[in-house]
């Protein structure tokens, strides 16, 4: 099962949660990656512990959008994916 | 307000940048602007955006999605508990629509502890049906501190020309005005779809102004600063104003042969208010 939420334009992020796998796989890419490499990353784990996705892949494509971008997409595809797992149980 | 900014409220880019064109008010947008696809990740955005985003001192408004579908109370979820933000329904046509979203507005309020009463409304009239009833919908709710007009829908329902004769939305705008100025609560004019015609854009402006609107929502960051040179007091405004409330105190009664009464400082006060700011809105 995959959910995504986000888009591969400027100052957003795209954000695909694929269920099944352990351990979780976080795969980034980010066009300001040496910049800010490792804060989107430590963004990105709190979010994944904070809404308790402890398994599967989650990709994040970003395209230098803001933390609070990362968050709003983060919830969208978890609430997508919520959204399918009760529609197909 | 004088100028209100509609931004996509699904573009991160724009919402980021909403607030450096120097417009009164941004509408975040999750009507028109936004694809029914992408609905529910629209609000997530905007509702983050308005509780961490630093817009400084430019007024935040929520176009929420029609009262006909199923998408308005996730809007209103998502966007209220920011205790920033004004709401802006769509296609009003009766008080029971503004009494449905009031008690919405009352469940969130209270879950939030938020102040009772603290969200208030803008009232977005697009059709025969909402202008023939402004002065009730004006009157419905203290939570109302404006009225706006859209004019596509209602010239697509009437057959009015709408970038046709600039006299032909004088009704709908005279009709707003006056149910918005019985309730003193501000009355914005619509928007002007011909983005590279900022001449029309002017005229318009200037002829809404002339009919007594507060201000006017725009489309593109190029249409702001025309908006707001049109709806800011002149100098002269401004002098005359000061003048007037100089006389108030004293026996005279006349400035340039010109009498001054109770309406006369009313008015000048009002200039004298809209003039210290730019986004003064009304009494209520």
């Amino acid at each position: 099962m995959q959910a995504e939420a986000g888009y591969a334009v400027k100052g957003d992020v795209r954000v695909q949660i694929l269920t099944g796998g352990e351990p979780l796989k976080l795969k980034i890419t980010s066009k300001v990656e040496k910049l800010y490499g490792d804060q989107i990353r430590t963004a990105a784990e709190l979010l994944l512990q904070h809404y308790g996705i402890h398994s599967g892949t989650v990709i994040i494509d970003d395209h230098g959008a803001l933390e609070l971008v990362l968050q709003a997409r983060m919830r969208s595809a978890v609430e997508r994916l919520q959204h399918l797992q009760e529609e197909c149980p | 307000m004088r100028s209100l900014l509609y931004c996509p409220g699904n573009t991160p880019s724009m919402l980021t940048q909403a607030g450096i064109y120097g417009s009164d008010a941004i509408v975040f947008d999750l009507e028109d602007a936004v694809a029914p696809e992408q609905k529910d990740e629209a609000r997530v955005l905007c509702g983050a955006y308005l509780a961490s985003f630093d817009y400084g001192d430019t007024s935040c408004i929520v176009r929420i999605n029609g009262l006909d579908t199923d998408l308005w109370l996730a809007d209103l979820s998502a966007v209220v508990p920011s205790a920033r933000v004004i709401v802006r329904i769509p296609k009003v046509e009766q008080p029971r629509q503004v009494e449905q979203v009031c008690e919405a507005l009352e469940r969130i309020e209270s879950e939030y502890a938020l102040p009772a009463g603290s969200t208030k409304l803008h009232l977005l009239l697009e059709t025969p049906q909402g202008i023939e009833q402004a002065f009730v919908l004006a009157g419905s709710s203290p939570r109302v501190t404006a009225l706006a007009f859209g004019a596509e829908d209602y010239c697509s329902a009437t057959g009015i020309r709408r970038y046709g004769e600039p006299f032909a939305l004088d009704y709908v705008r005279s009709r707003l005005v006056s149910a918005a100025g019985a309730y003193g609560i501000a009355c914005f004019d619509t928007v002007w779809g011909m983005l590279s015609d900022h001449e029309g854009l002017q005229r318009e402006a200037e002829r809404s102004r002339a009919l007594g609107c507060s201000g006017k929502s725009v489309i593109h960051p190029d249409q702001v600063a025309i908006v707001n040179a049109v709806f800011s007091a002149t100098i002269e405004e401004i002098d005359q104003a000061r003048r007037i409330l100089e006389r108030a105190d004293t026996a005279l009664s006349q400035l340039d042969g010109r009498m001054i009464d109770a309406p006369v400082l009313s008015q000048a006060r009002r200039i004298l208010a809209k003039a210290e700011n730019g986004s003064q809105e009304g009494k209520r």
